[in-house]
């Protein structure tokens, strides 16, 4: 029930982010230093910034670039991530150790450290920080399949299978892979709320998506000094990054409990 | 006994906790009375010849020149009471007779040129920029011979890098520990924390009301403020648009705003792209609203037009600077072959103007409010994130069509340094890479003329010439902002903002 009842959350939440362009009174863009920093009212529901601009709009969209990036990044790094960790797993052999010393080799870089000397060296911009995360976060996703994959594989039922005939592919297609998706499934679900906090983090230190992109941490980045004198410029934001970390997180383990058959 | 043992400890603890807060409080009768101050940038270390450092120590009232500039803009005898020029290359300043270092030694004329030689040896820009062949010291009388005509000497030798040392102190603590002649000593020094300072008890000029001065490091303008507001600080300098608002009508507080010689421009790409066109860069200068950018960049910022501040005397309200005219700019921009397509974007050959904005300070809003100008007259505007200027010219092949650039323009009260570094043919500050003989023959005459006001009218006719070719688009004058508890006295925001700390400044 309560895995329901966050479901339909998550997905009232995406179809507001998905609507901003019908929902959002004002461009997001559109400059009119005649009404900067007025604060919340029914003209303007969050308020507006230094440059006049309309915060409520501003945030629908901006959770657009947030999550956005976040979807894409656990997209592209589940995928690649996993088909890494498969082969590895299904060769086996020197390749498997060759792939899992790299695999070791990668998870002991500080993944912020690299990702951030990464985008310091190719400029920040939205495509770098996409390339960044992903070339940070596949290893995780490699090892969890790579050990998934093994595991599978030496199980009974597998090796019935094969007795009994099965080629490959189908072996590949009926047993392992229904087997090993679910718990990816969790793990990418569990790390939307990370790669938002992520990507608002490179934005609020400056090397995220640059202005005037309206994204999350950028939103915070420009307007980081305004604490006392215009706090609704920090909060409107903030506070969606709060309800989008909290809802997919919260979202990610009521989907284990569901998908882990141990729990059922 | 449980509870006798208790009371002992309970006891002990008081009044180890009593000893502890004593020994805390600075401004306690026994330390003598103290003053906090909060600063928005530290130099690496406190020798004034390394490179910009010698800035921090003339802010915290330790560092001395020769000559100094008043916050009416004018040069005032320091360590040298009086000076003349000999001839074209020869300088001959009188070192004051009673002035100490604070280690008690005398300031002769040799102490000075040691000083002067070791700031020019230390560093480059020291040297470049006096353009010093030879100094003699003949007892209080100090000779300076320049390598060419020179007019700018005077205003030269007021920048920090040439405050006064004694060098036969033990130069092993000079980055700690300058032993200067200004009404404050330092007494310690942590990097990016924290400096002390007490009174020179030998300084030249009467005692400083103050006995010693806290000064802390605090470079986010958030923290800084709120560091007044706490009463952790009694004067924080630089304050930000966004925290101005909490120290007007306050009582507790009060702001102090001064026009400042900074200036905050766009470098126009004259060697590639569409802003090769005179035309085309005609119209940029019309096409920025400065009125509504000034606002943004603190208190008393003023709207731009010119290379120089109206704080200073370089013609402001003579020159004929170019006004947000949108109108006007569309001429421009029809005269360079462009016409509206179909979205409101002018294009050419149909390509839509666009230009790159390579940015690398921390103005973000005054970057998308110039983008939301260009865009909304119909020029498209990509941003680019650069580390500084030079990034922006060599690692990126001059990959930019407007530039963002601050300078302090007028930093010695001399027009010359700014216009030799930024617009002077193949001067490393040019990087709209600017070309005009005239311009060039200017700055020539500037460095080898000796008369003020010539130095003025020179410095006009350079303005108008920049201001005809527009290699750059001049937009706001930051001010110099100070808050300070009200109980604060005698605080002056000079237009030079190296100078804050003076004798006279008390609580």
């Amino acid at each position: 029930m309560r895995f329901k009842i966050l479901s339909v959350m998550v997905l009232v939440f995406i179809l507001i982010i998905l609507l901003a362009p019908q929902l959002a009174p004002y461009d997001p863009l559109a400059v009119d230093m005649t009404a900067a920093l007025e604060p919340m009212s029914a003209t303007h529901y969050f308020g507006t910034d230094q440059l006049g601009r309309d915060v409520y709009s501003r945030v629908l969209y901006g959770g657009q670039t947030s999550l956005g990036l976040a979807f894409v990044i656990v997209v592209a790094t589940t995928i690649l991530g996993s088909v890494i960790g498969m082969l590895s797993a299904l060769i086996g052999g020197k390749v498997d150790t060759f792939i899992s010393r790299f695999i070791d080799i990668w998870l002991s870089l500080p993944e912020l450290v690299v990702a951030i000397a990464f985008i310091g060296v190719l400029g920040p911009n939205i495509k770098t920080v996409l390339a960044a995360l992903i070339i940070v976060k596949w290893a995780e996703y490699a090892r969890i399949m790579r050990s998934l994959v093994v595991t599978v594989r030496s199980s009974l039922y597998i090796q019935y299978a094969y007795m009994s005939g099965a080629n490959f592919i189908n072996i590949m297609k009926d047993y392992v892979i229904p087997n090993v998706i679910s718990p990816i499934i969790v793990v990418a679900c569990q790390h939307i709320g990370e790669i938002i906090l992520t990507v608002a983090g490179f934005s609020l230190i400056g090397i995220g998506v640059q202005p005037p992109m309206p994204e999350w941490g950028s939103i915070l980045m420009s307007s980081k000094d305004y604490m006392q004198t215009a706090p609704w410029l920090l909060f409107c934001p903030g506070a969606a990054i709060f309800i989008a970390v909290i809802l997919f997180n919260w979202w990610g383990d009521e989907l284990r409990d569901v998908l882990d058959p141990h729990v059922n | 006994m449980k509870r006798i043992v208790l009371l002992l400890v309970a006891i002990v603890v008081a009044v180890f906790g009593l000893v502890g807060c004593g020994n805390n409080g600075a401004d306690s009768g026994k330390a003598g009375k103290n003053m906090n101050v909060g600063l928005f940038w530290f130099g690496d270390s406190l020798d004034p010849a390394h490179e910009w450092d010698g800035w921090t120590v003339m802010r915290i009232g330790a560092g001395e020149t020769l000559v100094t500039v008043t916050d009416k803009m004018e040069f005032k005898p320091q360590l040298a009471d009086k000076w003349e020029v000999v001839n074209p290359t020869t300088w001959k300043f009188h070192i004051r007779d009673n002035v100490k270092f604070n280690n008690g030694k005398p300031v002769t004329a040799e102490a000075v040129k040691a000083s002067l030689e070791r700031s020019m040896q230390e560093n480059t820009r020291a040297k470049k920029s006096a353009k010093i062949a030879n100094i003699i010291a003949q007892g209080q009388d100090l000779i300076i011979e320049t390598t060419e005509a020179y007019g700018g000497l005077l205003s030269t030798l007021t920048e920090p890098v040439y405050i006064i040392i004694d060098t036969t102190a033990d130069l092993s603590k000079v980055a700690e520990a300058p032993v200067t002649t200004g009404p404050y000593m330092v007494t310690s020094f942590k990097k990016n924390d924290t400096i002390t300072v007490k009174r020179n008890e030998n300084y030249w000029d009467g005692k400083a009301v103050m006995d010693t001065i806290t000064i802390k490091n605090i470079e986010d303008n958030s923290k800084r403020s709120m560091a007044l507001q706490s009463g952790e600080m009694d004067i924080i300098q630089t304050v930000d648009a966004a925290n101005a608002k909490l120290f007007q009508n306050n009582d507790k507080a009060k702001l102090y705003t001064g026009t400042g010689v900074r200036v905050f421009f766009l470098q126009m790409n004259m060697a590639q792209g569409p802003l090769q066109d005179a035309n085309v860069r005609q119209a940029i200068t019309h096409l920025i609203n400065r009125d509504q950018l000034a606002p943004l960049f603190g208190p008393g910022a003023t709207a731009g037009g010119a290379p120089f501040a109206p704080s200073v005397n370089y013609g402001y309200d003579t020159l004929d600077k170019p006004s947000y005219d949108v109108a006007k700019a569309e001429e421009f921009l029809k005269a360079a072959g462009y016409t509206k397509d179909a979205n409101g974007m002018w294009s050419k050959d149909g390509k839509v103007l666009t230009l790159v904005f390579a940015n690398w300070g921390k103005v973000t809003p005054v970057y998308e409010a110039i983008q939301n100008d260009l865009k909304k007259a119909g020029i498209q505007v990509e941003m680019k994130r650069v580390q500084n200027r030079d990034d922006a010219s060599v690692q990126y092949g001059q990959g930019f069509d407007l530039l963002e650039d601050v300078y302090v323009s007028a930093a010695t009260n001399d027009s010359l340094w700014f216009l030799n570094n930024v617009f002077r043919s193949g001067a490393k500050g040019n990087k709209a890479i600017y070309k005009n003989e005239r311009v060039d023959q200017l700055i020539e005459e500037l460095e080898s003329e000796f008369d003020v006001k010539a130095r003025e009218a020179k410095t006009i006719e350079i303005e108008q010439e920049i201001l005809k070719d527009n290699p750059a688009v001049f937009i706001v004058y930051p001010a110099n902002s100070t808050a300070a508890k009200t109980s604060v006295k005698n605080l002056v925001v000079y237009p030079i903002d190296y100078y804050l700390i003076t004798k006279d400044l008390s609580l």
